[in-house]
């Protein structure tokens, strides 16, 4: 998953891409309110973590443009101020929750691991695909009774997948969305990725949950039940 | 404070009483002037008359005097009002007039007269007023023997009087009439040139009732000062309103980045004493900060309507508890409104509403309703666990949560408490009929 970051207190802006990281995100990090609004237009982001007080552009106005360029992905506001008039300020322009600092880092990955999941359109944080049961609040994937060990890379390459179940993905575009920007992108990692993940999901080779597109990408084919 | 009276009122009143006496004067001194110049004419009148008598009067010493071909009718009517006499100094009558046949009594008026001088006065015979004209002349005959004369002429006040008193009714009718359309022309007068005094009246008290936010009037040149002038005051007010909370914002937002980087760099379990000290000290930031942004009563200014602010704090909680699917009811007409600074009201009903939020199962109602026309109750509950009974009365203090079920700093209640206590308003904490808590409020209106 793809984050980006914007936050113009540098210690503060160091510690959330940190920890964001730290639970496997990709980070992009921003210190103002024009590079924001640059990068949000330009890159296809699976949630914006944003400060309302920002220099040159304020976070508010930040929101409100992304959404008039069209770009639908779930924004988190960070506000000092904590009046309701500035957390509906927020919301109204398009931003989908709020947090008022000081936060519990703990806090805002829940928020953001919660927006993610509704923005792929599933309600509950445990999405189950047959004997595949994701929890996104855990990190975690079972397979019937079985708790499949997956490295971070493999946890999120699986769960950006069955965000987009039924879409074709990409190379590139999850190589975007899993590391930062300055991943060598001809690397044949994600191949290996997902060959891995064939490997685990299905090891008897009956269930076929990833379904390479020939010249493509991948799409992940079994259906969310609610 | 007391009001004084309308200035209509007063100018009328101070019109009332001085026109009276005004056209008193006057009445008076046309009145004067008119019986001066009657009299006056009465007392031409009367000299022509002796003239007339001197005229046509035959006298020898031998014989009687003798008046004969005398114009006025008056002279040869009986009692007609207007008498002629010729006597001696010493009352001696010679002639009179057929008018004053059998009427001696008229003789009461003869009266020695300075020789070669006419005398013109008022005297009263038997209780009727008559004008008297009288004239001494010195007769000589051929011998050269003098014979003094009196002429003693008399007219009754009759038609005089009744002349002057038709003239009196006249004078009375026509200013009694000047003075009705005096007040009436100053009545309109007063209105029109009190008129931008009513319109700034008018828009003063639409300001109070919160129907407008200045004084927008065109007005003359002797009000603009103070409209302008209460405009201006209003507009800073509200500017200085506006720098106060964002200065506050900017304050907000300063600490609490240092706050948030402070608290990145240790953990509860680490750092238990630095952890608590962190949440202490942004616990009494955030309070002190929502208390100092809180404006308080407004004397002046437009009112908040409540619908349009309520509609976009349901908007908001449906968006930020999207995950309960929560039912938001509200009950509000579109013209209703709150005389309270609408960031004021905002802060209270977002922080109770988002207490509801929080504790509902599936449901919150929100419920407005007038109370007379001062005050407005608002009411939200929820389908929640409810308060329990015995900690009501904590609820309102700062960090006392209600509940155990969610985030925050349990500020919304204390920072809600605080507001409703700078309007003065009622806050009452009870049992919904949906089975959770129901708390409710009442606002000035």
């Amino acid at each position: 998953m793809r984050v980006l970051i914007v936050e113009d207190e540098p210690d503060l802006l160091d510690y959330l891409a940190r920890s964001f990281e730290a639970e496997g995100f990709a980070c992009d990090r921003s210190a103002d309110g024009e590079d924001a609004l640059f990068l949000g237009e330009e890159y296809d982001y699976d949630l914006a973590v944003v400060d309302i007080g920002l220099p040159k552009l304020d976070g508010i106005q930040v929101v409100s443009r992304w959404r008039k360029s069209n770009r639908n992905f779930p924004v988190l506001i960070l506000t000092a101020r904590g009046r309701w008039q500035d957390k509906v300020e927020g919301l109204e322009a398009g931003a989908d929750d709020y947090v008022v600092k000081p936060f519990q880092i703990e806090e805002i990955l829940a928020r953001a691991n919660a927006l993610i999941r509704r923005s792929a359109g599933h309600a509950s944080p445990e999405m189950r695909f047959g004997p595949i049961v994701i929890d996104t609040r855990a990190k975690s994937v079972l397979r019937g009774e079985q708790r499949l060990e997956l490295t971070t890379y493999e946890y999120n390459a699986l769960e950006y997948l069955t965000h987009r179940c039924g879409q074709t993905v990409s190379k590139s575009e999850l190589t975007e969305h899993l590391y930062d920007q300055d991943f060598d992108r001809d690397s044949n990692v994600i191949e290996v990725f997902i060959a891995r993940l064939r490997k685990k999901l299905d090891p008897e080779g009956s269930l076929k949950p990833i379904t390479t597109v020939r010249g493509r990408g991948y799409r992940f084919d079994l259906k969310a039940e609610q | 404070m007391k009001a004084r009276g309308s200035i209509i009122r007063r100018l009328l009143g101070a019109s009332i009483l001085t026109l009276p006496l005004f056209l008193g004067i006057t009445g008076y001194a046309i009145d004067q002037a008119h019986t001066r110049s009657l009299v006056a004419a009465q007392q031409s009148q009367l000299q022509l008359q002796f003239y007339g008598i001197l005229g046509v009067m035959e006298w020898s010493n031998t014989q009687p005097i003798s008046v004969e071909r005398l114009r006025e009718p008056r002279f040869w009517q009986f009692r007609s009002g207007l008498y002629a006499f010729i006597h001696t100094r010493n009352g001696y009558v010679q002639w009179q007039s057929s008018s004053a046949n059998s009427m001696e009594y008229l003789q009461e008026a003869f009266a020695p007269t300075p020789a070669g001088k006419e005398v013109f006065d008022e005297i009263v015979l038997r209780g009727a007023p008559y004008f008297r004209y009288r004239y001494h002349v010195i007769w000589e005959d051929e011998q050269g023997v003098e014979f003094p004369l009196i002429f003693t002429l008399l007219e009754h006040q009759d038609t005089f009087r009744s002349e002057l008193l038709s003239f009196r009714k006249n004078i009375a009718l026509w200013l009694g009439l000047a003075a009705v359309v005096l007040l009436l022309i100053q009545l309109f007068v007063l209105r029109w040139g009190l008129r931008p005094l009513r319109d700034m009246s008018r828009e003063l008290r639409e300001l109070e009732a919160g129907k407008r936010e200045s004084l927008g009037g065109i007005y003359p040149h002797e009000l603009t000062g103070v409209t302008h002038n209460l405009n201006r005051l209003l507009e800073k007010e509200q500017q200085q309103r506006e720098r106060y909370r964002n200065t506050l914002g900017n304050l907000a937002h300063s600490l609490k980045t240092p706050l948030s980087v402070m608290r990145s760099a240790t953990t509860p379990d680490t750092d238990p004493q630095i952890a608590d000290q962190l949440d202490k000290m942004n616990n009494i930031i955030a309070y002190q900060l929502q208390r100092a942004v809180s404006a308080g009563p407004r004397r002046l200014g437009a009112k908040t309507p409540l619908r349009a602010l309520l509609d976009r704090l349901c908007q908001t909680m449906t968006k930020v508890y999207r995950d309960k699917n929560l039912k938001f009811s509200l009950s509000c007409d579109e013209q209703k409104a709150l005389a309270m600074d609408e960031q004021d009201l905002m802060e209270l009903l977002g922080n109770l509403i988002d207490n509801a939020s929080k504790a509902a199962q599936s449901a919150v109602l929100i419920k407005v309703k007038s109370l007379g026309s001062a005050s407005i109750e608002v009411s939200i509950e929820d389908d929640g666990p409810g308060f329990p009974e015995d900690k009501i009365g904590l609820l309102m203090e700062r960090g006392n949560r209600g509940d155990q079920y969610g985030s925050g700093q349990g500020l919304g209640l204390a920072v809600a408490a605080d507001i409703l206590n700078a309007y003065e308003a009622k806050l009452t904490i009870g049992r919904s009929t949906l089975g959770g808590a129901k708390v409710a409020m009442t606002l000035p209106a």
